[in-house]
């Protein structure tokens, strides 16, 4: 991999950690409100299937979307300013952390509900099918999805209509509070349910971000070329709970620490190190991520709470709400 | 004057759609080489091709999802639920995720799509395939509602409701798929979504009714005339969301006298909705009490005998309308 | 400068705290991120760490004491 692209995946995946960290001290000051699910843990496979994207590629993703989000190009002030519920936000605070989305940049949604976005997936993919374009869909979810109807209907459909979809099995061994082993028929969730859609078994170290990036970029190309959907398991940790109101105490403190250990950003950083990046490169880089992180922290609290009037518009395509003639 | 029937008007609607726009394209359970279940899809895929028209699996949410990501992305597709009574097993694309994205992008995305399905009773399939479910969707923000009670109607408001920039669930009533009807010689027909239709005027009493509940509303409002000298006014409403209510405000001013005719089960139906809306803002014009007549708010049986007691018939309607007024 | 540290809302229902146990003490040095208290609400304990590094200045609400969500409990400076 050349110097650029991996400092470049470096760059990336410290500007996520930063962020979802600056993201749960704002919850833990009442600054954002109701909930916010961080992907504390899990930088590389955002990191690393980004970069093996196309611009006009489109991404989707679960409620637990920052990472994928920032990893497309979204500047962080709109996305912290949602978070906070504040005009400047990226849906102007309409959406929440739930539902980030960003059409120019190809993100056509973070999704709250298990499995919805499997099979909105695949209608992205298949009008790029239809149009000729080449675009590619990716579409991340955790390992609990695995278990639900959409996702079924999902990989079967994508299959049989060999559509240009990734998806890509973010496991990182527990479905909310539940380890993904007690609630599963098979012992690898994603890669074990490939075959049954005629698919690869394909399983990855979800906290090595090269080797994320190369199986992206392989499914990736092999979907552009025609050759169909894959399925993509990502092994991985989340360093905080499944929302903000979990501490996650439910995991044993052996597994929390043998994991802490592969975290993905110093892991990475060992490996540059020893390609011989100069330490004071990564440094600068960390520094300027945090300035960002504090840029955006200080725009996003600049921003206003959002004119009453947006509540009522954009239902509809014309921009109003109304249902009633008179 | 061309007289097609309402199952051929649905394919006829279509076809005019996708030969104009070849973004639209159709999906759905046995809806390309078999034409569909009710036959109502007959002949797209011969003429525009696997491509543009696709048989699916068993699949409702894949469906929905597929038509949902298209239509975000530059398509204007036609999904089929076969029977509306399927809406439940892929409730969370309808409610949750096609009628709120744009809301909760602020306006970045738009789906431009239809949902269309066999909704309704009187076929004997029995109460999970007989369901009228219009006012499901009335109940959801961000969803379009229409109905249509005869073969003009379904091709020009599934044309508008194809052309329309936003989501329309389109309620096909199977106990109307064999009703002829005429539909005028234009080359293309768009009938626009939101307006009420007149069918008959009387001032003695206004008569709104949905979809396989017009033609009996109008057999009832000729036997109240000829029987009873009661004279009524029918409303064929048509489009739920959006509602008609310039249409339906006057024309219950001018008789003071509302009747709803409904085949959903009693509570919660689309007349509930609009006889709250009259009660509210046209009271001062109400001669008595609004009325519903419906289903009673049981599921339905599937014996013909006890299917066709249930649902409003035409005697039922003439006795409730001449009983309340003469009372 | 000065920063309060607040009783945060640890769950939708959830409109008070109970601080458990004070990890550090006034006049502690205290480094962003490290855990400073536990707080305890009717759904789960939780470490709440440091938001910035600086001096522990003041601590405003005591071990055992139930406050509303968004109280001051402490100040660093």
């Amino acid at each position: 991999m050349d110097e650029v692209t991996a400092l470049d995946l470096y760059r990336t995946m410290t500007e996520i950690r930063l962020f979802e960290k600056r993201a749960y001290d704002l919850f833990l000051q009442n600054l954002v409100k109701g909930t916010t699910h961080l992907g504390t843990g899990q930088e590389a496979i955002a990191a690393g299937v980004a970069r093996a994207m196309r611009k006009d590629d489109y991404t989707f993703v679960t409620y637990r979307g920052h990472a994928h989000v920032l990893a497309r190009g979204t500047p962080m002030t709109p996305v912290m300013a949602e978070l906070l519920g504040r005009e400047n936000g990226l849906m102007h605070g309409k959406g929440g952390s739930m539902h980030l989305l960003d059409v120019s940049r190809g993100v056509l949604g973070s999704y709250a509900i298990i499995g919805a976005q499997l099979v909105i997936a695949n209608g992205s993919a298949w009008s790029a099918q239809y149009r000729g374009s080449g675009q590619v869909t990716v579409c991340f979810f955790g390992d609990g999805t695995t278990n639900i109807g959409a996702f079924h209907e999902a990989l079967n459909l994508a299959a049989v209509w060999s559509l240009p979809v990734v998806f890509v099995c973010e496991n990182n061994q527990y479905m909310e509070y539940t380890p993904i082993a007690d609630v599963t028929a098979v012992k690898r969730p994603a890669a074990d349910r490939a075959p049954a859609y005629g698919l690869s078994s394909l399983v990855v170290d979800g906290n090595d971000v090269e080797a994320v990036y190369g199986m992206a970029r392989d499914a990736i190309d092999r979907a552009r070329q025609g050759g169909g959907p894959s399925l993509i398991e990502a092994l991985t940790y989340r360093h905080g709970g499944h929302s903000r109101a979990d501490p996650g105490k439910y995991r044993p403190a052996e597994e929390v620490r043998e994991w802490m250990a592969r975290d993905p950003i110093p892991a990475y950083r060992k490996v540059l190190l020893s390609r011989g990046v100069d330490e004071a490169v990564l440094d600068g880089i960390d520094a300027r991520a945090k300035e960002a992180v504090d840029l955006a922290t200080e725009e996003a609290k600049a921003g206003p709470e959002p004119r009453l009037e947006l509540a009522s518009t954009n239902v509809w395509s014309d921009g109003t709400s109304g249902w009633r003639n008179s | 004057m061309t007289v097609i029937t309402y199952r051929e008007a649905v394919a006829r609607g279509i076809a005019q759609e996708m030969r104009r726009d070849d973004r639209v394209v159709f999906l759905g359970e046995d809806v390309a080489a078999a034409g569909g279940v009710f036959k109502a899809t007959v002949g797209l895929l011969d003429e525009f091709g696997p491509l543009r028209v696709r048989d699916t699996p068993i699949s409702e949410q894949a469906i929905l999802g597929a038509a949902m990501g298209a239509a975000m992305t530059g398509l204007r597709p036609i999904a089929e639920i076969m029977f509306s009574d399927f809406f439940a097993v892929c409730w969370d694309l309808i409610a949750n995720e096609i009628a709120k994205s744009r809301y909760m992008s602020d306006g970045q995305v738009a789906f431009p799509l239809v949902i269309r399905c066999a909704n309704g009773a009187g076929v004997r399939f029995g109460a999970q395939h007989s369901q009228s479910v219009e006012n499901w969707a009335m109940a959801i923000p961000g969803l379009k509602v229409v109905a249509p009670s005869n073969p003009r109607d379904v091709v020009g408001l599934l044309a508008a409701a194809i052309r329309d920039p936003d989501p329309v669930v389109f309620f096909e009533q199977k106990s109307l798929y064999a009703l002829k009807g005429e539909i005028g010689d234009e080359a293309e027909i768009v009938e626009p979504l939101g307006r009420a239709a007149v069918l008959t005027e009387g001032g003695d009493a206004t008569i709104l009714a949905l979809a396989a509940m017009v033609p009996r509303a109008v057999e009832a409002a000729g036997r109240l005339a000829a029987d009873h000298g009661i004279r009524c006014s029918v409303v064929d409403v048509r489009s739920l969301v959006p509602l008609d209510t310039e249409t339906i405000l006057a024309e219950v001013a001018k008789t003071g006298r509302l009747f709803t005719v409904e085949e959903n089960p009693r509570l919660c139906g689309w007349g509930a909705e609009i006889v709250s809306i009259v009660t509210e803002e046209c009271f001062g014009a109400l001669r008595g009490p609004t009325v519903r007549i419906t289903t009673p708010h049981i599921p339905l049986p599937a014996a013909d005998a006890l299917e066709d007691h249930m649902l409003p018939s035409v005697p039922r309607i003439v006795e409730t309308v001449r009983k309340t007024l003469e009372d | 400068m000065s920063t309060d540290v607040v009783m945060p809302r640890m769950g939708e229902t959830v409109d008070e705290g109970t601080v458990n146990v004070w990890h550090k003490a006034e006049g502690d040095e205290v480094t962003e991120g490290e855990p400073l208290l536990e707080i305890g609400t009717d759904k789960v304990d939780s470490d709440i760490p440091a938001p910035v590094s600086g001096i522990l200045a003041e601590i405003k609400v005591a071990e055992g004491e139930t406050v509303p969500v968004a109280t001051v409990l402490a100040v660093i400076r």
